[in-house]
């Protein structure tokens, strides 16, 4: 006899005494010869095809209900469905049932948030830094949807993989990062300073437009959940929380796309590699400011790729007031990439202290002259709309003193002060401009 | 003139409920029960020789009678269903107003029964049971508030105040 296991597997029990094969035919055991055993099969199925127009398996069945119990009581509900079961469920539910579905219990808030939902358009903000909660409308709910023997499991999982986020010295708190599961919590580097550091962990603020949504502000661990959510975010601003390569590694796995601005207001120890991907997968279309950064490896991290293969019309790289490193990968064929890149129709673009020179800047001029002249031939009557701003911050290898005009560039191409102050280069050919600004105002 | 009749007769597959009910049913019919369907052929019960009478009953210890007469009457509808591709099902737009007709009144039960149809559906494998039944609860879900379910599922809510109300505030934010 076979038994179907709860598993859907088959396992086929025989009785020692009396094996059972589905092939045998016990008609073949009688002791009568060949021909006989032929016929008698013959009528046997003859017989027995007979019968079987007359016995339907209707007649069988409802011969097999009519002798059940009048009543029978079932008490199975929503919540005794196993896990895949439910899954399967959410998963034809919409994105507002989901949400509702999730808001009812922790079982199921555990699953919604497990499950692999459908992205919803929302148009928002998303900051990562330190914010208090008083000052937002939010309460913190780390780790709801465990229970605590997940906890327990997660917490010494973390413990393994104990690394710092920050490589601020006023910063105590240790961050917890474990990347084989992504679970990104904080704990204090001592039990009395928990609350304190729960105050001061890092944590992410949503933000919408609509003043009737508001703002939300939730731990980090929530990154992932949260980011999976947002198929377009308006802008992601990376607030008070350094740039490493844990963070960069954190949200190049989180799943958006279509970010507006990219704020990063202290590139830490990101490696180069990371900054890039980063950008490109950020892919902001507005702009992309990086500022507020002081160390060497920062600046090795920001490089003219940041530029040349985004699509933002504004980006500015400033660096935290004081600090004199050279960003050295900026140099004058970087600028000259930089102003004939013409992909855009029009950027702005503010780059820190770098190896520019004067003579570079005048290079990329005559560069963008060319270029503007080449597409004048190409068309003549309407020549396209191009404009690039790029602002310098003064130098020692800038003299504006020395920002000759040769002859041959003289109609198209002045040098002037503005009231910034600064002293600006300009190339104007029809609607193709370019204006190199070299600041005076904004260092000291 | 009996061979015509042999022909045509359908071959009958024997089931058995959790409470030792004996159902015959089409080997057609219940070719929609993968689990089933692996079974009779693991086991070479598709033998032509072996009358109904002299075949082993297959036992689905985790269905009542009752159900597995909702499940069969299902299948006896669908019989002529074309197979699922598994891969295309994946791949469309989950969708829950593509029920049909006959599906919706069928699936038109109390709750508990709807719930015993999606674990004998899951049990005995039978995919396009399965979703219609789970589809028929998602509608249920659909366009409820979070109390509305709790009261319509009979769910017990777990969470303290705070978590409800930061739970609250995360889908007003993700709201439109």
């Amino acid at each position: 006899m076979a038994v179907l296991l709860p598993d859907g597997s088959a396992k086929h029990h025989q009785s020692p005494q009396k094996p059972f094969s589905p092939t045998k035919k016990p008609l073949v055991s009688l002791n009568v010869g060949s021909q006989a055993k032929k016929a008698i099969r013959f009528f046997t199925r003859a017989i027995a095809s007979v019968l079987s127009c007359y016995t339907s398996a209707d007649q069988v069945n409802t011969e097999a209900v009519e002798e059940l119990p009048a009543e029978i009581i079932y008490d199975t509900e929503l919540d005794d469905m196993p896990p895949e079961i439910l899954m399967k469920i959410i998963g034809h539910c919409d994105f507002s049932a989901q949400m509702h579905l999730r808001a009812t219990s922790r079982r199921m808030h555990s699953l919604v948030e497990h499950s692999d939902l459908a992205r919803r358009q929302v148009v928002g903000g998303v900051e990562i830094g330190t914010f208090s909660l008083a000052s937002v409308s939010a309460v913190q709910l780390p780790l709801l949807g465990q229970d605590e023997e997940e906890e327990k499991a997660a917490r010494l999982r973390q413990q393994r993989l104990m690394m710092p986020l920050s490589a601020s010295s006023t910063n105590r708190i240790i961050v917890v990062f474990d990347l084989s599961t992504l679970p990104f919590s904080l704990v204090s580097s001592s039990s009395a300073d928990s609350s304190e550091a729960s105050e001061n962990a890092p944590k992410i603020l949503l933000r919408r437009l609509s003043k009737r949504h508001g703002q939300i502000v939730l731990t980090m661990e929530r990154l992932k959940f949260m980011m999976r959510r947002l198929c377009v975010c308006h802008s992601l601003h990376i607030r008070g929380v350094p740039m490493d390569d844990l963070l960069a590694t954190r949200l190049l796995l989180a799943d958006y796309r279509a970010v507006r601005d990219l704020v990063v207001d202290r590139v830490s120890t990101v490696s180069q590699d990371n900054m890039l991907k980063l950008v490109k997968k950020v892919c902001p279309t507005q702009c992309i400011y990086v500022f507020n950064h002081s160390t060497k490896a920062a600046t090795t991290a920001l490089t003219p790729a940041l530029i040349l293969e985004t699509g933002t019309t504004e980006f500015a790289i400033e660096a935290a007031i004081g600090c004199r490193y050279m960003h050295s990968a900026f140099d004058d064929s970087a600028l000259l990439q930089i102003v004939i890149h013409d992909k855009m129709i029009r950027r702005s673009i503010r780059l820190p202290l770098s190896q520019i020179t004067h003579s570079g800047i005048v290079e990329a001029a005559r560069a963008f002259q060319s270029r503007c002249l080449q597409l004048l031939d190409e068309f003549p009557v309407d020549s396209p709309l191009w404009e690039v701003i790029v602002t310098l911050p003064v130098s020692p290898l800038i003299d504006p003193s020395r920002l000759s005009i040769p002859h041959e560039m003289a109609p198209y191409t002045r040098v002037y002060f503005s009231s910034m102050p600064s002293v600006v280069l300009e190339v104007l050919i029809n609607r193709m401009n370019l204006r190199v600004h070299i600041d005076y105002g904004v260092r000291k | 003139f009996l061979f015509p009749i042999k022909m045509t007769s359908p071959r009958m597959i024997k089931l058995t409920s959790n409470d030792d009910k004996t159902f015959e049913v089409e080997r057609d019919v219940i070719k929609q029960s993968v689990t089933v369907n692996t079974l009779i052929t693991d086991l070479n019960m598709d033998d032509e020789d072996v009358s109904v009478e002299n075949q082993m009953a297959i036992p689905l210890p985790n269905v009542d009678a009752a159900t597995l007469e909702m499940v069969i009457t299902w299948c006896k509808q669908h019989r002529e269903d074309p197979p699922r591709n598994e891969e295309e099902e994946e791949k469309k737009e989950k969708r829950t107003d593509d029920i049909p007709e006959w599906d919706k009144t069928f699936l038109d039960v109390e709750q508990s029964v709807l719930f015993a149809l999606i674990l004998a559906a899951n049990y005995m494998d039978i995919k396009g049971l399965l979703d219609n039944c789970c589809k028929t609860v998602a509608n249920m879900i659909k366009g409820k508030t979070p109390d509305e379910i709790r009261k319509h599922f009979n769910i017990k809510n777990d969470f303290t105040p705070e978590e409800e109300e930061q739970i609250r505030k995360e889908n007003a934010w993700c709201e439109d």
